[in-house]
């Protein structure tokens, strides 16, 4: 009996050590140390300031209260427009390759599944030569068709257009899979009979395709987001934040105040706690109002 | 089961016994670097010459870490607080002042000058003032490397290149058709922040206060360069519609004037470009080009012994006499005597900008000027983009500044 407790334990521990390292302790850390003056320089002289980092934070006549909720609100409007994108483009994908015969459809699936295999760091570079402005890809394209090539990542908006395209095009792959799996569970004789009923396309698709993936889409849409919450690689790599703080996300604005050169790793602990919470709020509620009619 | 834990134990000490089988006498010195691509070869390629001349005494293992987001210097801040920092490390001369007072610099002292045969006179005055901390050395300069302006000979001669702002306005009336412009204002932050911050120096202004605890580039002086270079970049007759790539434009033959680094001699080898100092374009007050400089610095290890301080040396020494390759990848040697070389004369660019020595304006030497100077490359990138007014960006720049230099200040007494 005690043999096989600790074989149980031996199997599990490259696991556990990893969640530990990894997870648990600096989440932990991470708490105990927002309330400290914490300097990320060393733990010397460490001493408890109790709620003082989180005073700054919500003392609007700081710098520090500006320039985060500034990131904060930056992020929450990207996860608002990104959001129905990753979930809404892999959707619709989904049923049109659904229509398709399978030779086809796994064609296609292999097309829109590739980039996800890339790491952040490589779509960032890649997105760089896609959004640059003499040579990129999309400007060469432009060019072609005759349009002015545009400086993507030199004004606000675009810039976002150029993450958002990049963030889309890379993730669209993982949803779509998990949409494509799940459209063969639902009845073919459900859409034959609104045939029948009278019903085109568009009604199938809001009236069958979307309630019977509803749980697929509630799991897709949290998953997505916290992925745009956190977004950090693909602004970091393509417009370091810019210009100016225009694309500075919250994950992006708390790792410049926590390893800054003048010791604020503390406050920067803070930040991310109540980032975190933010996260964690919103998506209770996305889950309790897309389960509420069960 | 015992059999496993035990097989486990083994392996993770198998795994942990690194291989110590150096020849005896012989050194063995860690040296990091932030270099990257040619400049990294250049590099190398000079370490190989030295390990060669010196087999059995000495051996350098270079180690070379992009700097990408700061990640080069986050390392061997880390490396040096803990106790692990390699012998020797090149350290971009505006990270010195922080990281002396934070005690992570051996002194580097006269006697171990003599001993290498380092001359400090050898080396360029305002670049080598800048390593000295309260009368003592910290570091040695390898290289001095300035903001320049460089033109496309194919376009224009350098008669007429614009040596002032005002000429800039008088002559492009003549030279802007086609879609070309005579000159542009950098749409690159780091490159616009530090046009800017030689530009209050030549206007009469200080980027900081005499005691070096406030910023004073958001002074009148500092206002009136950053609003002429604003008025400037949204003048559609005058500069190409702004945040356009200027150095792409200068590439193609768009724009036949612009501000960029020395170091780019070797990316503009392939057309026909000169260079000017464009030392008092906005003001002929004092002539100023913003330089920053490589420096050899020895990280406090916890106990050096004199063979391994000599070897470290001897490197130095080595190297910065030897620069005359790497001042062919777009640098000026701090060392005058390699610029006393045919081949260094040779280097049409380079020869040309170190005429110019004493414009050289390395950023001020106390830690806080990094933070106080912090905010203002976003700050001036929203003027120059009109999100904000010259004078808002400035004041808001020195404000944040100033909140991050007390924070700073603060640290480092609590470290002491």
């Amino acid at each position: 009996m005690q043999n096989r407790n600790i074989a149980g334990w031996l199997f599990i521990s490259p696991y556990m050590i990893f969640f530990m390292i990894f997870l648990l302790i600096p989440t932990i850390s991470g708490v105990a140390l927002s309330f400290t003056d914490y300097t990320g320089y060393s733990l010397d002289n460490l001493s408890f300031i109790g709620l003082e980092n989180y005073k700054v934070i919500f003392n609007p006549s700081t710098l520090y209260f500006k320039e985060f909720w500034g990131a904060v609100l930056r992020t929450i409007g990207y996860v608002v427009i990104s959001v129905p994108l990753v979930v809404g483009i892999p959707l619709v994908l989904a049923s049109m390759i659904n229509e398709l015969s399978e030779k086809a459809g796994n064609i296609f699936r292999v097309i829109f599944y590739i980039p996800t295999l890339f790491s952040v760091a490589a779509i960032g570079l890649l997105g760089v030569w896609f959004f640059e402005q003499q040579y990129g890809l999309v400007n060469y394209f432009l060019d072609v068709l005759g349009f002015a090539k545009i400086g993507w990542v030199n004004n606000e908006i675009s810039s976002w257009i150029a993450i958002l395209l990049l963030t889309i095009w890379w993730t669209i792959g993982g949803n779509l899979i998990i949409f494509l799996a799940s459209l063969k569970e639902i009845p073919k004789g459900l859409y034959e009979a609104a045939e029948i009923d009278g019903a085109n396309t568009l009604q199938k698709f809001i009236y069958i395709t979307i309630p019977g993936l509803k749980n697929q889409i509630l799991f897709t849409v949290i998953m997505a987001i916290i992925a745009s919450f956190n977004l950090y690689g693909q602004p970091s790599i393509l417009t370091g934040g810019g210009p100016g703080r225009a694309t500075t996300t919250a994950t992006m604005y708390i790792r410049e105040v926590g390893f800054g050169a003048s010791g604020t790793a503390g406050l920067a602990a803070a930040m991310a706690i109540i980032f975190g919470m933010i996260i964690m709020v919103v998506s209770y509620f996305q889950f309790k109002l897309q389960t509420k009619e069960d | 089961m015992k059999k496993i834990v035990l097989l486990l134990l083994s392996l993770v000490l198998i795994s942990c016994g690194s291989g110590k089988g150096d020849a005896k006498g012989q050194v063995d010195l860690n040296f990091w670097n932030p270099f990257g691509g040619p400049d990294a070869q250049v590099m190398n390629n000079l370490i190989i010459k030295f390990n060669k001349e010196n087999k059995g005494s000495i051996r350098i293992k270079p180690q070379s870490i992009d700097n990408a987001g700061g990640a080069y210097y986050e390392k061997l801040r880390i490396s040096m607080q803990s106790n692990s920092a390699p012998d020797v490390a090149i350290f971009h001369r505006d990270k010195l002042p922080l990281y002396k007072s934070m005690n992570f610099l051996t002194e580097i002292s006269k006697d171990d000058l003599a001993s290498a045969n380092i001359k400090e006179k050898n080396i360029i005055p305002n670049v080598l003032e800048k390593t000295i901390f309260e009368g003592k050395n910290y570091a040695i300069p390898l290289d001095t490397h300035q903001l320049v302006m460089w033109y496309n000979k194919d376009l224009i001669s350098d008669a007429d290149v614009p040596r002032t702002y005002e000429e800039a306005i008088q002559k492009s009336k003549d030279f802007n058709k086609d879609g070309k412009y005579l000159y542009a204002i950098p749409n690159n932050p780091f490159i616009l922040s530090r046009v800017f911050y030689a530009g209050v120096i030549q206007n009469g202004g200080q980027v900081i206060s005499e005691d070096g605890m406030e910023a004073t580039y958001n002074s009148p002086e500092g206002v009136e360069v950053l609003e002429k270079m604003v008025k400037y970049a949204h003048n559609k007759d005058l500069n190409p519609a702004p945040g356009g790539d200027v150095q792409n434009m200068f590439r193609q033959g768009k724009v036949a004037v612009i501000n960029e680094g020395i170091w780019m001699a070797t990316q503009f080898k392939d057309m026909n470009v000169g260079v000017i100092s464009g030392d008092h374009f906005f003001g002929d007050k004092k002539k100023a080009m913003w330089a920053s400089s490589h420096t050899f610095g020895i990280p406090v290890q916890k106990n050096i012994s004199p063979e391994k301080k000599a070897a470290i040396l001897k490197f130095i020494s080595y190297i910065t006499k030897n620069s005359i390759t790497w001042a062919a990848a777009g640098q000026i040697p701090a060392n005058i005597t390699v610029q006393d070389t045919p081949e260094f004369k040779a280097m049409d660019a380079q020869n040309k900008i170190s005429k110019s020595m004493d414009s050289f304006s390395v950023m001020p030497n106390v830690p806080q000027f990094s933070e106080l100077y912090s905010a203002i490359e976003r700050k001036t990138t929203e003027a120059y983009l009109k999100k904000i007014t010259a004078k808002e960006a400035l004041d808001q720049a020195a404000e944040e500044g100033k909140i991050k230099a007390e924070k700073l200040l603060n640290l480092l007494n609590k470290k002491k």
